[in-house]
């Protein structure tokens, strides 16, 4: 009996593990079962009383009463056509669906192939991302030195190659802009004595999004095109198509900026170390349209505000209990952060619902009047 | 056939379990072999550092995203906040246990507070700060290490003294961030996903998970190889190539890039 039990057992974890099973770190003796002894968990936790000195060195900006919001469009990604279909043909790519993302709203991307390793792969916000089999190579020449040119004359031609390139595929839309040129850079280190060799073997090229004269702001507010050694290696448009849905009220920046000094507590959104934080001083507040990543949802694109600045701090000393002893300044550090510039956005009723609605209470009244009739007959 | 279908199902169960047995962010441990991750996050900081709420999220989609698309692999382990220690990265022959946790699995990602020296935890056991100077990585097992926290691997002229020479040593990749990088949660969870769905070499998808999840920032990685590994070609175990170990590298590679 037991043994019928192991072979199954065996049989099930083989399925399980399929035919790449045997290809295991020969290495690896991992996988421990000792418990970690937490007792000492509290007693380790620094005591810190701290207060933090807020001071605002930005300017307010002028924002209007209102601006508009919109409602972001998704799109089925599975299905051929639109950006993806303009892809294909820009980049002569035949490769075949190999995979399918789905979540509880359905598919939410799907990743074609082909036999080179090329990838397109379409998301359900719309954006799309096709790339050689590598975005960015380690191997070649060094770019400025293929093309006997200076850096900046790269980064001319390369902006200039990008220009051509958007305008033959004709995916250019209202309010994108080109914000500026960057390079992969590969260092090699032959010894902790031996000086790096650095080659630069990537390009690309960046573009934004203004929005009602505002720019976007987020991981899907950009455009890029790639390029490696033989031409253009890849091109990811994050952003989603969207259409105004209503305008909405703006809070004040100066309400949004009390609100975030009222917390009393240091906010950011980057994982930069700044130790106990003393000191936030508010330098910039910026209006801005948040546009969050393309392989995410998001149903409206929205004002914001753009809270940045500076953390200064301490490093907690080696004693839990006392931990301003033996602490050390810690270097300041930029913090950002990202408020709504508006209260909570009510959906606007899609039209044929609102039609449906109107015509379901119209139905009611006319037969709540239909009874009042009938009762005073 | 009711009988061999309660066992069969019965067996299951038992295999899920030991697939699964992870905590979020408590002390629980599975049985792995071969194909080990683990994840470290710290989200509450006791003050020490602004707090992240993305951190402890980002690991354990990063762990659903591995029993989804991983082929057999386990999450051994995954620490968060007050569960997640600094000497569990720390070299063994210097006090710490990174022989039993860290250095114990072949992937490990770590979401949290960094600057160029080191990562951030919010309980000082035996320290607030893992640094390059007390780690020594791969001399058990780990391969491959993702920092997602800012600044660790700083493009300056100190990168090789600090994250590279002193700290591969049978380690194949540390992927991170030459400057700030966000608080988000799909890093991990992408990087599995083009790594383990979709084979493509750890760094492709390490390359794709930074530039879909930020904007304007440089992200990056250090490798190390020897006379006999070519780790440039390295998959996750079970999905294609996986060098052997540069125990004793000769060279390091740093690449850099923008995401956006």
């Amino acid at each position: 009996m037991m043994t019928r039990l192991s072979s199954l057992m065996g049989l099930i974890v083989a399925i399980a593990a399929g035919p790449s099973f045997a290809q295991v770190d020969p290495d690896s003796p991992s996988g421990n079962e000792l418990p970690k002894d937490q007792s000492a968990v509290a007693s380790s936790i620094p005591k810190i009383d701290n207060h933090i000195v807020f001071q605002i060195a930005a300017e307010m900006p002028q924002v209007p009463a209102q601006l508009p919001y919109h409602k972001t469009k998704t799109i089925e990604p599975t299905q051929a056509g639109g950006r993806a279909g303009t892809l294909r043909q820009a980049f002569d790519f035949t490769g075949e669906l190999v995979g399918v993302e789905t979540d509880d709203r359905g598919p939410k991307s799907a990743m074609h192939m082909d036999a080179s390793k090329n990838s397109l792969e379409v998301f359900r916000s719309g954006a799309v991302f096709y790339s050689e089999e590598e975005l960015i190579s380690e191997h070649g020449d060094d770019l400025f030195e293929l093309l006997g040119m200076s850096p900046a004359q790269a980064e001319d031609e390369f902006a200039g190659r990008a220009e051509l390139f958007l305008a033959q595929i004709d995916l250019e839309r209202k309010g994108l802009q080109q914000k500026g040129v960057s390079f992969a850079h590969l260092a090699q280190s032959n010894g902790p004595e031996q000086e790096e060799v650095v080659k630069t073997l990537g390009a690309a090229v960046h573009y934004g999004l203004e929005i009602d004269g505002i720019p976007a702001w987020g991981p899907g507010a950009k455009t890029t095109v790639y390029f490696g050694q033989k031409g253009i290696s890849g091109y990811y448009d994050a952003m989603r198509d969207f259409e105004p849905e209503a305008t909405i009220e703006l809070r004040s920046p100066g309400r949004v900026v009390s609100d975030y000094i009222e917390v009393d507590r240091p906010q950011t959104l980057l994982r930069s170390h700044s130790g106990v934080v003393e000191q936030a001083v508010i330098e910039e507040v910026a209006l801005v349209y948040f546009m969050d990543a393309g392989n995410k949802d998001q149903d409206y694109i929205s004002p914001h505000y753009l809270i940045e600045g500076t953390f200064y701090g301490w490093n907690p000393g080696p004693d839990p209990q006392a931990p301003r002893e033996g602490s050390t300044t810690a270097e300041p550090v930029p913090f950002t952060w990202l408020e709504p510039a508006h209260d909570t956005i009510i959906p606007v009723p899609e039209p044929d619902l609102a039609l449906q609605l109107g015509v379901g209470i119209a139905g009611l009244i006319a037969a709540l009047m239909g009874r009042r009739t009938a009762r005073s007959d | 056939m009711q009988m061999t279908l309660n066992r069969i199902l019965g067996a299951w169960a038992v295999f899920a379990a030991l697939c699964v047995g992870v905590g979020t962010a408590g002390p629980a441990e599975a049985t792995c072999s071969g194909r080990c991750a683990a994840w470290e996050a710290v989200e509450e900081y006791n003050g020490t550092n602004p707090d992240l709420p993305a951190t402890v999220t980002e690991a354990q989609k990063f762990q659903s995203a591995l029993a989804s698309w991983g082929h057999s692999w386990v999450t051994d382990f995954g620490w968060a906040d007050d569960a997640a220690w600094e000497r569990d990265f720390k070299d063994s022959a210097l006090g710490g246990t990174d022989s039993t946790w860290v250095d114990d699995v072949d992937l490990l990602l770590f979401a949290g507070h960094g600057n160029q020296s080191g990562i951030f935890f919010g309980v000082n056991q035996s320290d607030l700060t893992a640094t390059w100077d007390e780690s020594t990585l791969g001399d058990r097992d780990l391969e491959w290490l993702i920092l997602d926290a800012c600044n660790v691997l700083q493009d300056n002229a100190t990168k090789w003294t600090r994250w590279g020479w002193p700290v591969f040593e049978g380690l194949h990749y540390i992927f991170s961030y030459d400057t700030i990088t966000f608080d988000v949660d799909t890093r991990g969870e992408d990087f599995v996903k083009y790594a383990g769905r979709y084979d493509w070499r750890v760094r492709d998808a390490w390359i794709r998970a930074t530039v879909l999840s930020e904007n304007g920032t440089r992200a990056a990685y250090m490798r190390a190889d020897d006379a006999s590994s070519n780790t440039y070609e390295d998959h996750l175990w079970g999905h294609g190539s996986v060098s052997s170990d540069p125990d004793d590298p000769t060279t390091l590679y740093y690449l850099s890039w923008s995401t956006g």
